[in-house]
């Protein structure tokens, strides 16, 4: 992804960007251990694809678990899995809303078959 | 969580009033020289002040900072950070956090990588005192994978580092932890840690029970629901039988038990923690909870004592 988006190899960069079917491109981190720095990585990935004029309308991260994270921050399942911090402010990359998911939520989103 | 210390007061300086600003300092001076032990391969480039998080994203409010042209956190650097933070207003001063930003240079590798040290209440209530990690990047997802790389590796990062750090008492804070781990640093992901330093045997067995109850079987948290977690602790440790298996457990998956006043348990190998964890639970425990009365029982008992008092109250 690096070379063909001609990304900065040596900054913080996200798993994969993708495009949708439904033209929606996105930006997805789903390797980090720690949210707050998944978050870093997915915001640097989405400026320095805006920067490059890549259409960027979706951040995702996916993880194992929250852990002990939760005490900062929330997901709001009412609102497709938006993050939030504890205060209720939405975090927000680049102006891009987060959708968290956890491995939990991954199995119920396949249970129900829709998010 | 990477690498992460927790502190605490030194015993009676906590009656004393010590200054924000020499609680701030003493916690810089950790900070720089866990950034200088880790010299050889963490190379500083700036130190960033920040109020509240180290991300404009999640509420934090850049606060200014320092370049490093020298790669190397110097006495200078250390004296001038801490005069830039004897500047601040006392309600930035409570809740700011200092990150030495530069390069981690691992074999063949580069990653971004920092040193932090947070005076910010909630966030130091979540990713400890001090921490160091990296930011994933190829098959390193955390900076306990480039430590866990080798054993000789492992020797130098990890056992020099509890030999050189689990002992830190300046006379202001001493040391109360210190966790190599995937992750977060928490009781609740202990099959994630790799190493740590802690106050006893029984605050490890301590954590181990809290993990248990916080694997999401909601058997185990029902049955658990009436005991606390010292109590269990105690009493399992006053059977010698148990304590010879807890040792054995340590040997059979190579985690080695260092006294150093608090104890630093070294997992030789990642998976070390992880089998210990998966055997004590197994073996030990989760027997042991299914032989106590579970919830269900104690409540009915309540009930049944109060319904026979009201019998022979009743007039």
């Amino acid at each position: 992804m690096v070379e063909k988006l001609g990304l900065d190899p040596n900054a913080k960069i996200a798993d994969w960007y993708f495009h949708y079917p439904n033209c929606m491109y996105a930006v997805q981190e789903s390797k980090g251990a720690y949210l707050r720095d998944t978050i870093a990585q997915l915001g640097s990935t989405v400026w320095q694809l805006k920067q490059r004029g890549s259409k960027v309308n979706l951040a995702v991260i996916f993880m194992e678990r929250l852990g002990r994270e939760k005490q900062l921050y929330e997901i709001d399942k009412n609102i497709d899995n938006t993050l939030k911090m504890r205060s209720g402010k939405e975090v927000k990359v680049e102006g891009l809303s987060i959708h968290l998911f956890v491995r939990a939520d991954v199995r119920e989103i396949r249970a129900r078959g829709r998010l | 969580m990477g690498l992460t210390i927790t502190l605490e007061n030194v015993k009676g300086a906590e009656r004393e009033f010590i200054p924000l600003s020499d609680r701030v300092k003493s916690k810089v001076s950790l900070a720089t020289q866990v950034a200088r032990f880790y010299g050889d391969h963490f190379k500083v480039e700036r130190a960033e002040l920040w109020k509240y998080a180290t991300l404009k994203e999640l509420e934090g409010i850049p606060l200014g900072g320092l370049e490093i042209p020298d790669k190397y956190v110097t006495r200078e650097n250390e004296a001038e950070l801490s005069q830039k933070m004897q500047g601040l207003a006392v309600v930035d001063l409570f809740f700011s956090i200092i990150r030495f930003v530069g390069k981690w240079e691992g074999e063949g590798a580069e990653y971004e990588a920092y040193v932090s040290m947070s005076n910010a209440p909630n966030w130091s209530r979540v990713y400890g005192d001090v921490e160091v990690n990296v930011f994933p990047k190829g098959n390193v997802r955390d900076i306990v994978d480039i430590f866990y790389a080798d054993k000789t590796t492992k020797r130098h990062l990890v056992d020099s580092f509890l030999d050189s750090f689990s002992g830190f008492n300046d006379g202001i804070f001493k040391v109360k932890g210190i966790y190599f781990a995937l992750g977060v640093p928490s009781a609740e992901d202990f099959d994630l840690w790799r190493s740590a330093f802690v106050s006893s045997e029984t605050r490890l067995l301590e954590d181990a029970i809290t993990a248990l109850k916080a694997t999401g079987d909601e058997e185990i948290r029902k049955w658990l629901a009436p005991y606390s977690v010292p109590f269990l602790v105690r009493n399992l440790r006053e059977i010698p039988r148990f304590e010879t298996e807890l040792h054995g457990f340590f040997d059979e998956h190579g985690i080695v038990e260092k006294e150093t006043g608090s104890i630093s348990y070294i997992g030789e190998d990642p998976e070390s923690f992880k089998k210990f964890f998966a055997d004590l639970s197994d073996k030990v425990l989760k027997p042991v909870i299914h032989s106590l009365p579970p919830d269900s029982d104690i409540a009915s008992r309540i009930r049944k004592t109060i319904e026979k008092q009201s019998t022979l109250d009743a007039p």
